[in-house]
């Protein structure tokens, strides 16, 4: 992070922002992607991310500490899209998509993959992010609790918590 | 058990698995790629999503004084601030303030205090003259409940509940998680119970669910604080509790700036952010000028979602942050979450709960 963009964004220079942040859009959609599962949702929880941090960047004290800053806010977007459609949602998958990647023939490792999917879909918004974090982002304890801004005990827990729930959806889902 | 491709045999999930799974979704973004740049312009142009704290009166000193400003600058500045764009400035996040008292819905200000106990013979009153627009209300009521078996219930599980000091003409239904906790218990229960209205009718009487009783409740002083719970040594996971206390919500901002202490003391919480959300006494001042979030040493960790759910006249700040809110909550206290074998702070009875409902006030009749 290059602490003088940071400064230059902290004063309304909105092309240092840009400059700052350009790099990370595609991760973060990456992200937001695997937590939504939901393409159009992705994009705008990405968009209001980088809104929030525009709008909010002139608070932020500490430049090294940016990526976690930035991280918290995307994942507070994405509460916010979970929350809004509601935990009833089941994206449907269908067994084209799955065949279409596995080649042809469906096999138990298709349908199984497919079980573990539906399953993620069951998870509450914070199960979903915590995993995703860990799992897709390659973040380990200390990282998850500077980028979800809790205790690392806390981090642990939850992690833990979050495997479990989605161990049992997924035997529900078979 | 069997082993699969995304377990082991043990029934634990493989990472790989978890792994491939979360790339597969990563994965399907669109094939035409995005333009960052343009991407961020767009989205620092989108117009800030809620501007209803600045219009909301204040009750502490500081949150007057900004208010005062607001207006004196909106005065000056008004069409100054009309033309330009909020979206075109950075803005750091105002301090959280607290509003002086609960609100309805509709925003009436309402004193926790007001909320009574009712009698067994008010709430059939209730009941069966006001069931409609009374649906889905809680209520307190203190008296003799006592739990029979009904004939008609033979060979099902549980039972059926009357307040026999109480006139006739309504019916109680126990509540799942009610009949949970009292088992196979029959025979009378003295208290402060937990209902709520229905517009159901069992023949012609109108259908009142009993939600649990409450705790350390009594018909003088059915609430509690939050201090006193935290305090407490004790308390069994499910039981019910009505908290006359403040909702609150930590904010987005600047938490990236705050040292975390691992593992968290255990009698002082430490307020996460952004997101976490917690019962306290006091109302919330998150935002403190060398940045931290610490809050009052008695807290309740609640679930996220919870302010959305329950808190009166929810109210975002920009930017995350929420206006705290007090009422009457009613929390169930929750299992610790806490992986065994792990080195978990300890967790005391009551640092955990959700919250099942709010008593608000009866609209008059």
């Amino acid at each position: 992070v290059d602490p003088a963009l940071i400064r230059r964004a902290q004063i309304g220079d909105v092309d240092a922002f840009t400059a700052l942040v350009a790099g990370r859009v595609e991760p973060m959609q990456r992200t937001a992607m695997a937590i939504l599962g939901h393409e159009a949702d992705a994009r705008d929880a990405v968009g209001e991310a980088l809104g929030s941090a525009w709008r909010a960047i002139a608070g932020l004290r500490d430049p090294a500490a940016f990526d976690d800053w930035l991280t918290r806010i995307l994942v507070h977007a994405c509460r916010r899209r979970l929350r809004g459609r509601g935990r009833a949602r089941v994206r449907e998958l269908t067994i084209d998509a799955a065949e279409g990647r596995a080649g042809p023939g469906l096999t138990d490792d298709v349908l199984e993959r497919l079980a573990l999917e539906r399953a993620f879909e069951r998870l509450d918004a914070d199960a979903r992010t915590i995993l995703v974090l860990h799992h897709l982002d390659g973040l380990g304890l200390a990282e998850l609790a500077a980028g979800l801004g809790i205790p690392v005990g806390t981090a642990k827990s939850r992690l833990f918590a979050a495997r479990r729930a989605l161990e049992r959806a997924l035997e529900r889902e078979r | 058990m069997t082993d699969r491709s995304t377990t082991h045999s043990g029934g634990e999930l493989r990472d790989d698995a978890i792994r491939s799974m979360l790339e597969d979704r990563a994965g399907r973004l669109p094939t035409t790629p995005v333009d960052p740049a343009s991407f961020v312009r767009a989205a620092v142009a989108r117009p800030v999503p809620a501007r209803r704290w600045w219009l909301r009166p204040a009750a502490g000193l500081a949150s007057s004084v900004v208010l005062v400003v607001v207006i004196a600058g909106t005065l000056a500045l008004g069409p100054l601030l009309v033309a330009v764009p909020a979206s075109a400035l950075p803005t750091s996040v105002p301090p959280t303030s607290a509003p002086p008292t609960s609100s309805t819905e509709s925003g009436r200000p309402v004193e926790p205090a007001s909320v009574r106990v009712l009698t067994p013979a008010e709430l059939v009153a209730l009941a069966t003259t006001r069931p409609d627009e009374l649906a889905g209300r809680l209520a307190m009521v203190s008296g003799r409940l006592s739990i029979r078996l009904d004939p008609r219930y033979v060979g099902r599980p549980g039972a059926t509940a009357t307040f026999p000091d109480a006139p006739a003409g309504m019916a109680l239904r126990i509540d799942d998680a009610f009949r949970a906790i009292l088992g196979d218990h029959l025979g009378d229960l003295e208290g402060v119970f937990l209902v709520r209205f229905t517009s159901e009718r069992e023949g012609r009487n109108p259908v009142v669910d009993v939600l649990g009783r409450l705790e350390d409740a009594t018909p003088g002083q059915p609430t509690v604080r939050v201090e006193t719970l935290v305090a407490a040594i004790s308390g069994d996971v499910g039981v019910l509790v009505a908290v006359d206390g403040w909702l609150v919500r930590s904010p987005l901002h600047p938490c990236p700036s705050i040292p975390q202490p691992t593992p968290a003391p255990t009698d002082r919480p430490v307020y996460g952010c952004p997101d976490d959300e917690y019962l306290t006494d006091e109302a919330f001042q998150p935002l403190r000028i060398d940045g931290s979030v610490v809050g009052p040493a008695g807290a309740i960790d609640v679930p996220v979602d919870s302010y959305d759910a329950w808190a009166p006249d929810p109210l975002t700040v920009p930017d995350g942050g929420v206006a705290p809110r007090r009422a009457i909550y009613v929390i169930r206290r929750a299992a610790p979450v806490c992986p065994p074998g792990s080195l978990c702070p300890a967790i005391l009875p009551w640092r955990q709960a959700t919250i099942v409902g709010r008593l608000d006030p009866l609209p008059d009749g």
